[in-house]
């Protein structure tokens, strides 16, 4: 098998809580805490779990959006966390981001025109204006917008329509790897499906990787090959997805499935409904971090961590339930 | 089965720029003690415009142009707003999205739960205190009486939504509006919140009215449903029946927009296009720029709510062609 595009090795990134007038390190924040996960080339890994789980740091981590705290990010082979500033801009041309809030991230003061050309501009893609033009107009035809609306303004087009501006602009550098965070999280199903259908050709036209997060479960399992399940800045599961959902394995995975309401009344099924909230990251339970909630916690779950292991072949966990 | 809300005729206008303009036009529906409704439709089509209405908490610019809402029979159209908050709070609660926005940030959670009691059931500041306690632990708060000395910014998403359902059940009311009350918040604590729903409702033989977008949580939930488009009801019927034979191209359209857990679907289906805003309503029927099935007649000419069956109605000229054709 040829190597990953892109390999995450135990990466870390911990946000130190500061307390009083000194600003004083109190402790941190352990939102990203040992997550390892490989995308090949033309694949798409999903990232699911909880908000505030450590799933948007994690993607902000792998870009060096933000400095990770510890571990590798290999990238075509090359850890990045070595690259120096200049390298690591070369770099971004390879890997872009797409935002769940397409209001947010696109800069209102901004035409389409230029919100798609100005990354264009910061990689020095192209000599003259009308080719950056001639592109810009490429960009907003393959995202299925029309180009005679490019010197209109972000607030002149509807959610979905941003959402794929968004698209369109992280595909102006011919990137190799998505981090889609959330990227139809705000929007409505009809539309959902729109920018899910987008996506999906695209990769298959650009032969693109992503790593799509999300929180909806059925949306991750729709785009995903393979899903990493996130519990408190942790990888809990992970495997091929149709395999996760017919059988998952870790007992978070299981929760978050069965709570996902199903679109047929006919459908009735016994429900595992988790107890409590997401507990704090900066104070994560002992042992297993799972164990407050878990229908199936024993005894050793309160005090030891569950290993990381191949359950099955190609499906990993951590869980005592597999010791 | 009797009706506990009827709403019928009802057409809400904003002042614009352009003057008065509806958002929502002819709605009629009703609601039967101990059911629960579900409204659903993409963000824009009405929803929140209908229960505001419905509890006369319209923004200044909103006013009921046409209808009647009949609550136990009586008239709320019209009503002074002396009368209107007897109502409010009382026979009718209200939970909103983002409980944040209704909960008062300076204001302790047991003195909020407790103010209701005391201007509807004229308790004093002691006994409201301890049955908000009581209400605490009735919609699963842990630890409710240090819950009730704190502040809502203390409390996470589905505390907060739990807080203000302990609000809505102060005055036992027999109606709760609950409008997109899980829709900010994760599956798992979304779990948890409709489960509680659905207890309280069983115990206390409230009916509801649920408004979602989400068409697994009508599923789960609801007895009957009405699917909102652009202003107007497109298709209602019980919730076996529209998800077995659903008749409005809308409601195919949404339902086949779902990416569905249990199948591996290589593409999903869409609607192109979007909901149109109240400025700019097409004539005829409003679906059929979006329509893959919209002829001349639909572009011209504006279909009533047809028969499907005998409790199934949707606004779509291809039933009648379908009747026409028998
Ligand atoms: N800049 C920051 N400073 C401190 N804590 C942060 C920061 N960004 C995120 N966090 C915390 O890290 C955890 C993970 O957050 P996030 O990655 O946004 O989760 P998700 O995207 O899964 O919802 C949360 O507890 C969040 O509050
Ligand atoms: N205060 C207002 N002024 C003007 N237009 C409004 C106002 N409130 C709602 N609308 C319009 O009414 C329509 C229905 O809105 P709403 O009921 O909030 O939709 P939903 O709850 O289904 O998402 C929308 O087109 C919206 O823009
Ligand atoms: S390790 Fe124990 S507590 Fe953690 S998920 Fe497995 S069974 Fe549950
Ligand atoms: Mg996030
Ligand atoms: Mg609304």
């Amino acid at each position: 098998m040829s190597e990953p595009l892109l390999q995450v090795r135990n990466l870390k990134k911990y946000f130190p809580i500061r307390k009083g007038v000194m600003r004083r390190i109190a402790g941190q924040v352990r939102a990203v805490d040992g997550v390892s996960f490989e995308v090949a080339a033309g694949e798409t890994f999903g990232l699911v779990g909880e908000s505030g789980c450590g799933k948007s740091t994690a993607g902000r981590s792998i870009l060096r959006l933000i400095e990770p705290t510890a571990g590798q990010i290999l990238f075509n082979g090359r850890d990045i966390r070595k690259l120096k500033a200049g390298q690591m801009r070369l770099m971004r041309r390879e890997m872009q981001i797409v935002f769940q809030d397409p209001y947010a991230s696109l800069n209102p003061r901004y035409t389409v025109r230029q919100i798609l050309e100005e990354p264009m501009i910061i990689h020095s893609l192209f000599d003259s204006a009308a080719e950056r033009k001639k592109r810009a107009a490429e960009l907003l035809e393959t995202v299925g917008l029309s180009a005679s609306r490019m010197d209109r303004y972000p607030h002149e087009f509807s959610g979905g329509q941003r959402q794929r501006i968004g698209i369109a602009r992280a595909l102006a550098v011919d990137p190799k790897l998505i981090i889609a965070d959330e990227p139809v999280s705000a929007l409505d199903v009809s539309v959902q499906s729109q920018v899910l259908n987008l996506l999906d050709d695209l990769q298959k036209q650009l032969h693109l990787s992503y790593v799509f997060i999300a929180h909806d479960l059925s949306v991750v399992k729709h785009i995903s090959d393979r899903i990493g399940v996130m519990y408190l800045g942790q990888i809990v599961e992970l495997g091929d997805s149709d395999e996760l959902y017919e059988k998952p394995l870790h007992p978070y995975t299981q929760a978050l499935l069965s709570a996902v309401p199903i679109p047929n009344p006919e459908v009735k099924r016994e429900r595992i409904i988790l107890q409590g909230d997401l507990p704090s990251p900066a104070n994560p339970p002992k042992g297993c971090y799972f164990h407050p909630r878990c229908k199936d916690v024993m005894e050793i779950c309160r005090t030891q961590t569950p290993a990381w292991k191949e359950v099955e072949p190609g499906r990993f966990a951590a869980c005592h339930l597999y010791d | 089965m009797s009706a506990l809300l009827e709403v019928s005729g009802l057409t809400t206008s904003f002042l614009t720029a352009s003057g008065y303009l509806p958002a929502i036009e002819d709605v009629s529906f009703v609601i039967e003690k101990g059911e629960t409704l579900g409204i659903v439709g993409e963000s824009g089509c009405g929803k929140s415009v209908t229960s505001l209405s419905i509890m006369q908490l319209l923004s200044v610019n909103g006013k009921i142009r046409e209808g009647t809402i009949l609550f136990e029979g009586k008239q709320l159209v019209g009503l002074k707003d002396a009368s209107m908050r007897k109502i409010r709070g009382n026979d009718i609660a209200m939970i909103f999205q983002e409980p944040m926005t209704s909960l008062n940030p300076v204001h302790k959670i047991g003195k909020q739960i407790g103010e209701s009691l005391r201007i509807h059931r004229g308790m004093s500041k002691e006994q409201s205190k301890r049955k908000a306690v009581d209400l605490l632990k009735l919609v699963g708060i842990p630890r409710a009486e240090d819950i009730a000395d704190e502040f809502p910014h203390r409390l996470s998403g589905g505390m907060r939504q739990r807080v203000m359902i302990a609000i809505a059940m102060a005055c036992d009311p027999k109606l709760l509006i609950a409008d997109e009350p899980t829709t900010a918040l994760d599956v798992t604590i979304q779990a948890q919140i409709l489960d509680l729903m659905r207890k309280l409702k069983a115990e206390r033989e409230m009916s509801i009215m649920l408004i979602t977008h989400d068409l697994g949580v009508v599923a789960e939930m609801c007895d009957r449903v009405v699917v909102m488009y652009a202003g107007k009801v497109v298709e209602q019927g019980p919730v076996r029946e529209i998800f077995r034979n659903p008749t409005h191209p809308y409601t195919i359209g949404l339902l086949n927009s779902i990416p569905r857990l249990e199948d591996r679907q290589q593409r999903l289906s869409s609607i192109a296009g979007n909901v149109p805003s109240i400025e700019v309503m097409p004539a005829g029927c409003r679906f059929a720029s979006r329509c893959p099935y919209a002829t001349q007649r639909c572009a011209d000419n504006e279909p009533s709510l047809l028969s499907v069956t005998e409790n199934h109605q949707a606004r779509c000229w291809l039933i009648d062609d379908k009747e026409v054709a028998m």
